[in-house]
């Protein structure tokens, strides 16, 4: 039992590292595509102005910040997870050898939930500027200046679906994953012209930070749960089924559900219309 | 003598009344049983089934029964799925309008909700914020959603078109996200 909790927490931390590698491209190639693409296919509707487009750059600064910190510390809890393995500890935590090499690893992983907390006061103050501009050009662009029948409009590009798409549902996710689909969109986007899937883009990723910033307040409270249980570890030298509850929510919290795609608006693909049109037809 | 004379003349003026309010009464009758019924299309061919409306509709007393007609050719058509079927409607709609049975504006909407991507709950007079309010936010996801059931019924059922269909459905999914996410940055 505690073998496979030690091995959770090395695994939250290469899912961590993976976070981080996604979201620092795809969070530059956000920034940069979508603004391409706004320049050659929206002119009239300016969802992602300069301000916004640094703002979601800062965002992505900062999550490399955070990469490159934590670096050493997940390097130094793979080494520590392999020494784990190699020595059988499994099954035989009450050896010498393997104490030391568990207490090795909460040490390590204390480390880790330090440098997240750390660095999480930063990324959400980043988080809230990118929701705050997006919240002020989306109820300017599309609150004020556009009707419900106008939302439509924008999206009349929208891709023919080979399939029934699902109902409309948000979700929790992982940021990287989420991020990777806003780069695949957004990549495509100058290709093939999408002033609404930029649309449907703002609203993605406003909602997304707006989700984003509850979370990080949620990750804030359970790493310090987390480092409680550790340093309760320290004392009793016990490593209790509630403490690794504790870091599976945490997981959870930071990466989401694992496996679900997310659905974000596609990129067009060319007109919905069918050959015949009535004269009736709006 | 002149009193033994009238006797008859009064009876005689009785049976005619009799007869005559007879006669009425039976007339009154023989009407009712004539008079045309207006009785929905069925079956399974909706070229006879539009024929069967039109040639009803076209009576007075059937015009306001429009809208059950309407119904039931959508449920004729689903039995007889074909993509013309659009262009059938289309010319139907066309005609009541013709007829002045239905005007311009409810043609355009009985076939957009069924025919085409686009959805007619959205109004096109104010902007979204205006749409915003709790109350209003629901009704208007309520009518879309029932809207998207109509296109599954028109474009999916009645004309086996599933790439409109689904780009609908998707198009209903995008405006979901953009009114969340717009009435959220109204509302702040």
């Amino acid at each position: 039992m505690r073998a496979l909790n030690l091995i959770e927490c090395v695994r939250i931390s290469r899912l961590l590292r993976l976070c981080c590698r996604f979201i620092v491209p795809a969070v530059m190639l956000v920034g940069g595509m979508q603004s391409l693409a706004l320049a050659k296919n929206s002119p009239t509707l300016r969802l992602f102005p300069t301000t916004v487009v640094e703002s979601i750059k800062h965002t992505s600064e900062t999550a490399k910040a955070m990469e490159a910190d934590l670096q050493s510390v997940i390097e130094r809890l793979n080494q520590q997870e392999e020494l784990y393995v190699a020595s059988k500890c499994e099954g035989a935590e009450a050896e010498q050898g393997c104490k030391e090499i568990t207490g090795q690893l909460s040490q390590t992983y204390l480390e880790m939930l330090n440098l997240m907390e750390s660095r999480l006061p930063g990324m959400e103050n980043s988080v809230r500027a990118t929701n705050t501009s997006l919240e002020r050009r989306i109820r300017k662009e599309l609150g004020r200046k556009t009707t419900p029948r106008g939302l439509q409009k924008l999206l009349e590009k929208t891709p023919l679906k080979s399939s029934e798409p699902a109902r409309y549902g948000r979700r929790a996710g992982r940021l990287s994953e989420k991020f990777r689909q806003y780069y695949r969109l957004v990549a495509m986007a100058p290709r093939t012209g999408s002033g609404g899937s930029l649309a449907a883009v703002a609203a993605e990723i406003y909602l997304d930070t707006q989700e984003v910033q509850d979370l990080i307040a949620l990750t804030r409270d359970e790493i310090s749960r987390a480092k409680l249980m550790i340093d309760l570890d320290q004392i009793y030298g016990i490593i209790t089924p509630e403490m690794f509850e504790m870091v599976g929510r945490v997981k959870t919290i930071i990466f989401g559900e694992t496996g679900e795609e997310e659905s974000i608006p596609d990129p067009p693909q060319g007109s919905t219309k069918a050959d015949y049109r009535s004269p009736l037809e709006m | 003598m002149i009193q033994r004379s009238q006797k008859p003349n009064t009876r005689r003026k009785e049976f005619f009344l009799i007869a005559v309010l007879a006669l009425l009464m039976f007339a009154c009758g023989n009407k009712q049983y004539l008079k045309p019924t207006c009785t929905l299309p069925s079956g399974v061919n909706l070229e006879e089934a539009l024929a069967h409306s039109r040639e009803d509709l076209d009576r007075l007393e059937c015009e306001p029964m429009f809208d059950s007609y309407y119904g039931r050719l959508m449920d004729v058509a689903k039995r007889d799925p074909d993509i013309e079927n659009r262009r059938r409607f289309s010319d139907f709609l066309e005609w009541a309008n013709d007829e002045g049975i239905i005007d311009k504006i409810q043609a355009r909407n009985y076939y957009n909700r069924y025919f085409n991507t686009t959805f007619m709950s959205l109004q096109d007079d104010f902007n979204v914020c205006s749409s915003c309010s709790e109350d209003a936010k629901r009704d208007l996801e309520g009518e879309l959603q029932i809207e998207l059931g109509q296109k599954e019924d028109g474009l999916l059922r009645a004309c086996q078109d599933k790439q409109a269909y689904y780009a609908a459905a998707d198009q209903y999914n995008s405006i979901l996200l953009l009114l969340d996410a717009t009435c959220t940055a109204c509302r702040k």
